[in-house]
């Protein structure tokens, strides 16, 4: 027997997920929110340097849990192994509600107009699928504006001389600099770069009824011990059960979303938090799980009229996955710099966005966030042993000296298959 | 049973159930124990500041075999005897009674075998979160790398530091 049917599911309560959640059930929509993982709140901070969602070598701070959500890797070689969601191979991405946006660093970048038409810009990169959005920076724009706003964005562009037009400033001055900003912002000045404040998700004054940021080591990663980060956790979500429309179930798995003999989605079958199987029926069905779990869950509701799918007729659920490598140098100053104040990350430049020779897009560039100890241990030169009285001498002497500069990898899309179904590998739940 | 000896075979009882052994380890042997941290001790040496054996990076080890990396035990138990067997054959005595410098060679030549190299950066890992890693685990006895490091301990909460700016007028003494 299925549960009491409701005019839309959204499945996934993260970045997108909520953000539906909240304008439907504002619509008047009855809306049911599913979520794999938990409900953590800022007291789920934990800043614990092993366990959290950036270095996760004795677990995940904020899920998927291991035992629930494993999944297969399969290697260039074609080797296939069994990856547990806090090991290598996975992805650190929170699974809880607010998805990532619970415990992420919350850079709130807008894509630059050439980003809509990389393909008209750059031309056919061999080997690529790399298309043109549908839609423009133009039309975005207002959405934009909205999320900034209503989610809360600080920051100041004015510097960048090469962001897209905007309507409005951001609705928060930046944080105040730390030492990294101080000795960045001048050295990038002199190169003839566009230094500016990165916009963070970041509350740096009191803001949407939450406090600002109080500067502490523990931020990527973490949960926001002062509720200071905002995310779909603690904003649009709130909102949406403020409705009375939305009713949010936790710690849900969906199986498959069901359709008819017409080809008309008709709700969806999920495990609950007892592993019961449930049928929720919907006029609607949301589908924000992730790029993995997305097309995870799309494979997997075959019927009669999909035999390879939902929205698969064409094999393209699971292909063009981008990653989110990241690429940098450090530096090592000649006396210590470290001075503790969060979040760290404060100052970027778009310079090297586009319009670098021989290539095909490019990234913005900024200081990292706060490496914790245990993270600085990996990043010696190559030239430094990776253990013995060597070792130990450099993570001394250079621990307080060093400045990361880093910006995301320019990834193409491919149509190699990135996510698809293992027909043996289950989950707790049983599905592929 | 009079009181006392009744406390007494209880308390007997009790550290028979968690020691295992007769020992103080939750999962290494005493051989074990000496052996890993030995090799701790030359992955992060003593010197002006503490080390992995001041730091306490063999507790933490013993705990997390006990618990998250339980699935790991039978690589440390092979590992840790494979080690221990290298040593007799390279020095005549097990890792831990060999002197330093021998030590240290071994290890060297431990880093370059194709058997034994998994094993030791595994291990090489793991000394590192236990000895930089948080005390709730088990190791950085009295935060004794964080101090190393100079990162301040207790964390100070709220530095907002917004006597240096005023923000909200988008003041920027660096301009």
């Amino acid at each position: 027997m299925g549960l009491k049917p409701v005019n839309a599911v959204v499945i996934g309560a993260g970045a997108g997920g909520g953000i539906v959640a909240k304008q439907l059930a504002e619509a008047g929509l009855s809306v049911v929110l599913l979520e794999r993982g938990k409900w953590y709140t800022a007291f789920d901070c934990g800043k614990d340097d092993l366990r959290n969602q950036r270095t996760c070598v004795l677990g995940n701070g904020f899920g998927p849990d291991d035992e629930r959500n494993p999944r297969v890797a399969v290697d260039l070689q074609g080797r296939v192994r069994t990856v547990r969601a806090s090991g290598p191979g996975y992805n650190n991405n929170a699974a809880c509600v607010g998805g990532g946006t619970f415990s992420y660093g919350a850079m709130a970048w807008r894509y630059l107009e050439k980003d809509f038409r990389m393909r008209s810009t750059y031309g056919h990169i061999p080997g690529s699928t790399l298309a043109d959005w549908p839609i423009s920076y133009q039309e975005l724009e207002p959405y934009y504006e909205k999320a900034e706003w209503e989610i809360g964005v600080s920051g100041d562009w004015s510097a960048d001389p090469f962001h897209a037009p905007r309507r409005k400033p951001l609705p928060m001055p930046p944080l105040p600099p730390n030492r990294e900003y101080e000795i960045l912002h001048p050295a990038a000045k002199r190169l003839g770069l566009h230094p500016f404040d990165i916009p963070m998700l970041r509350n740096s004054i009191p803001y949407n009824g939450r406090p600002a940021c109080m500067r502490c080591r523990w931020c990527v990663g973490f949960a926001c011990e002062v509720d200071a980060k905002c995310g779909t956790h603690n904003t649009v979500i709130p909102k949406a059960l403020a409705t009375k429309n939305c009713e949010l179930r936790t710690e849900c798995v969906v199986k498959e979303i069901r359709t008819n003999d017409r080809g008309r989605v008709t709700g969806v079958a999920y495990f609950d938090a007892n592993n019961r199987l449930q049928e929720q029926d919907a006029d609607l069905v949301v589908v924000s799980c992730g790029a993995i779990e997305s097309a995870r869950l799309l494979l997997n509701s075959k019927s009669k009229l999909f035999p390879n799918g939902l929205g698969n007729r064409h094999d393209w659920v699971g292909r063009n996955l981008q990653g989110h490598t990241y690429t940098g140098a450090f530096g090592l100053m000649p006396t210590p710099i470290y001075d503790d104040l969060g979040p760290g990350a404060g100052i970027a430049i778009c310079d090297y966005n586009h319009g670098n020779p021989g290539l095909a897009g490019g990234a913005m560039l900024a200081n990292e966030f706060i490496r914790l100890p245990y993270q600085f241990v990996g990043m010696v030169p190559a030239s430094i042993p990776r253990w013995g009285k060597a070792h130990k001498d450099f993570m001394r002497s250079a621990y307080r000296r060093a400045i990361a500069v880093q910006g995301p990898t320019q990834e193409m899309p491919f149509s190699t298959p990135a996510s698809k179904l293992i027909p043996r590998s289950r989950t707790s739940g049983a599905f592929p | 049973m009079r009181r006392r000896t009744f406390l007494a075979a209880g308390i007997a009882g009790s550290t028979v159930a968690c020691r295992s052994r007769g020992s103080s380890w939750r999962f290494f042997t005493a051989q074990e124990a000496r052996t890993v941290e030995a090799i701790c001790a030359q992955i992060i040496p003593e010197d002006e500041d503490a080390g992995a054996i001041t730091g306490g990076v063999v507790h933490f080890l013993d705990k997390q075999l006990s618990g998250f990396y339980k699935p790991l035990q039978k690589n440390y138990r092979a590992g840790i005897a494979e080690i221990d067997r290298k040593s007799i054959e390279f020095g005549g005595k097990r890792f831990a009674e060999l002197p330093s410098a021998s030590q240290a060679e071994l290890l060297q030549h431990i880093e370059r075998d194709p058997a034994l190299k998994p094993f030791f950066s595994l291990l090489v890992d793991h000394a590192m979160q236990g000895f930089y890693g948080d005390p709730r685990h088990g190791g950085n006895r009295d935060r004794v790398s964080w101090k190393m490091l100079g990162v301040p301990y207790p964390p100070v909460r709220g530095r907002l530091r917004y006597d240096l700016t005023d923000p909200a007028k988008g003041e920027k003494p660096w301009a």
